[in-house]
C-alpha cells in the first residue's frame, strides 16, 4: 500500500522574485539528496556532515523549515560513529518528494 | 554623491550565494561573492567591501580562522565582518565576536531580518570612516591636520624613493597674522586662514595634498613636481592669495618655500622627510628674509641653519 505524498511549499511560494530561486533550490536539494545516499553507501560521514549542515542552513532561509530540522538531526548524527544515519536520509528523501511536487515536478 | 556601497559574501553554498543576491536587492549594494576564505581574502583587499558576510563553518576552514586572517591584515582590519551561522554554536559565536566580527546572524535567517542588520554593519563602517575623516582633517580650515599631512608626506617620498619620480614640498605662511589678529581680532584671523586654505586648495592638482601644520603655516605635497615645476607653482601660489578678497584690510599675502625630493640628501625615505622639512623651512625663511610676499625654491646656496635659527626642525611622524 503506498502513501499519496502533499506537496510541501516554500513559505515564500507566493512571492515573484523568490520563486525562480525556490526553483532552484528544489532541484538542487534533489541533487544534494542523491549525493548524501551516495555518501551514506560509502559510510563517508564527513560528507555527509558538511552536506547536512549547508541544507540546514540554507533549507530553512528558502522557506522550508522542516529541511532544516531533519538535516539538523542528520548533521547531528553523522557526528556519532555507532548512530546509524539511513533513519535520517530516509525522512529527508520524503521531504525533498514533497517539495520536489510542489516546485520542481 | 555617495558611492554605491559593497557588500562582500564569503559562503561556501551558492544556494545562500543567490539568496543573498535577491533579498539584499532593496538594499541597493554591489554584493561580491566568495566561496572559500582565501578567495575571499582576496576580494576583501582589492575591493575593500564596506561589509563581509561570511559562514562560519566554510568547507575547507573556520569562518573563525577566517575572521582572524582579515583582523590581521591592515588592508580589511577596519572592515565589520558579520557571522553567517547555521550553528547554535554559542562558543563559536563568542569565539567570532571576540576575534573581531561586530554581528551574526542565525540560519535560517529572515529577509528583513538579514537586511536591517545589513544596514547596522553598514552604518557602523560609515561611522568608522567618518570618525576617521574627522581625525585628519583641521577643523578651522577644512585642510587635512598635520599628522596626516605627515602621513601622506612620508608615504610620498617612500613611493618616490623606489621609483625615482619628483615629488616636492612646499611651506605656506600667512604674513603678517599676528599684525591681522592684533588689529582686527581672532576672528578676522580665523577667516583669512579660512579664505587663503580655499584659495591654497583650488591651486591644488589631483593627487596634492594640502594641510595646515599649525597657527599661520601651510604644506602642500605636490606629485610629479620637477624643479620648473615648482618655481611656477610657488609663484602660482603667491599671486593666487594676492588676489584673495579681503573686504576689511589691503589684502593677504604669503611667502612660500619649496623643495625637491631629488635637491636633499638623505639615506633613507625617514631622513629623506626630515630633510625636505628642513629644505622648505629654508627657502620659506628666505622668502620672508627678502620682504615677504615671494616665493623662493631651495637651492644649496640658502643656508639651512639660518632657517634653523629661527624656525627649530618640526618632529615628523613617520607613515606606519
Amino acid at each position: 500500500m503506498s502513501t499519496t505524498l502533499s506537496p510541501l511549499p516554500s513559505i515564500y511560494a507566493s512571492d515573484p522574485e523568490m520563486q525562480p530561486l525556490i526553483r532552484d533550490f528544489a532541484f538542487e536539494l534533489e541533487r544534494r539528496f542523491a549525493e548524501l545516499t551516495d555518501a551514506l553507501a560509502r559510510d563517508d560521514r564527513d560528507r555527509i556532515r558538511h552536506v547536512a549542515h549547508q541544507l540546514l542552513g540554507a533549507g530553512g532561509t528558502y522557506g522550508f523549515a522542516v529541511v532544516t530540522k531533519v538535516c539538523r538531526g542528520l548533521e547531528t548524527a553523522a557526528t556519532r560513529p555507532a548512530v546509524p544515519l539511513a533513519p535520517h536520509l530516509e525522512a529527508l528523501g520524503t521531504v525533498v518528494r514533497r517539495i520536489t511536487l510542489a516546485h520542481a515536478a | 554623491m555617495s558611492r554605491k556601497e559593497t557588500v562582500l559574501v564569503i559562503d561556501d553554498s551558492m544556494l545562500i550565494h543567490n539568496l543573498l543576491d535577491v533579498w539584499l536587492r532593496p538594499e541597493n549594494l554591489t554584493v561580491l561573492h566568495a566561496l572559500d576564505g582565501v578567495t575571499g581574502m582576496a576580494i576583501a583587499i582589492e575591493q575593500q567591501p564596506s561589509l563581509i558576510l561570511l559562514d562560519l563553518v566554510l568547507e575547507h576552514e573556520s569562518g573563525y580562522d577566517v575572521v582572524r586572517t582579515l583582523m590581521e591584515c591592515a588592508q580589511t582590519q577596519d572592515i565589520p565582518v558579520m557571522i553567517l551561522t547555521g550553528a547554535a554554536d554559542t562558543e563559536n559565536k563568542v569565539r567570532c565576536l571576540d576575534a573581531g566580527a561586530v554581528d551574526y546572524i542565525t540560519k535560517p535567517f529572515d529577509p528583513a531580518e538579514l537586511r536591517a542588520r545589513a544596514r547596522v554593519g553598514l552604518r557602523l563602517r560609515r561611522y568608522q570612516e567618518l570618525l576617521a575623516h574627522q581625525a585628519r582633517i583641521d577643523a578651522l580650515t577644512a585642510c587635512w591636520n598635520r599628522g596626516y599631512l605627515d602621513e601622506r608626506l612620508s608615504s610620498e617620498v617612500t613611493t618616490s624613493w623606489r621609483h625615482g619620480r619628483p615629488v616636492a614640498f612646499v611651506l605656506v605662511d600667512l604674513d603678517h597674522f599676528k599684525a591681522i589678529n592684533d588689529s582686527r581680532g581672532h576672528a578676522a584671523g580665523d577667516r583669512a586662514l579660512q579664505a587663503v586654505a580655499d584659495q591654497l586648495r583650488n591651486s591644488l592638482r589631483a593627487g596634492d595634498t594640502l594641510g595646515r601644520l599649525g597657527g599661520d603655516e601651510f604644506a602642500i605635497v605636490a606629485r610629479e613636481t620637477p624643479l620648473e615645476g615648482l618655481h611656477a607653482f610657488v609663484h602660482r601660489l603667491v599671486e593666487l592669495v594676492r588676489s584673495v578678497p579681503d573686504p576689511i584690510g589691503s589684502g593677504y599675502t604669503v611667502s612660500v618655500g619649496g623643495a625637491l625630493l631629488s635637491q636633499v640628501c638623505a639615506s633613507s625615505p625617514q631622513e629623506a622627510v626630515q630633510a625636505l622639512y628642513l629644505a622648505a623651512d629654508t627657502a620659506l625663511y628666505d622668502a620672508k628674509r627678502r620682504g615677504r610676499n615671494q616665493g623662493v625654491v631651495y637651492s644649496d646656496a640658502l643656508d639651512p641653519a639660518a632657517a634653523l635659527m629661527v624656525s627649530p626642525l618640526p618632529a615628523v611622524r613617520s607613515a606606519s
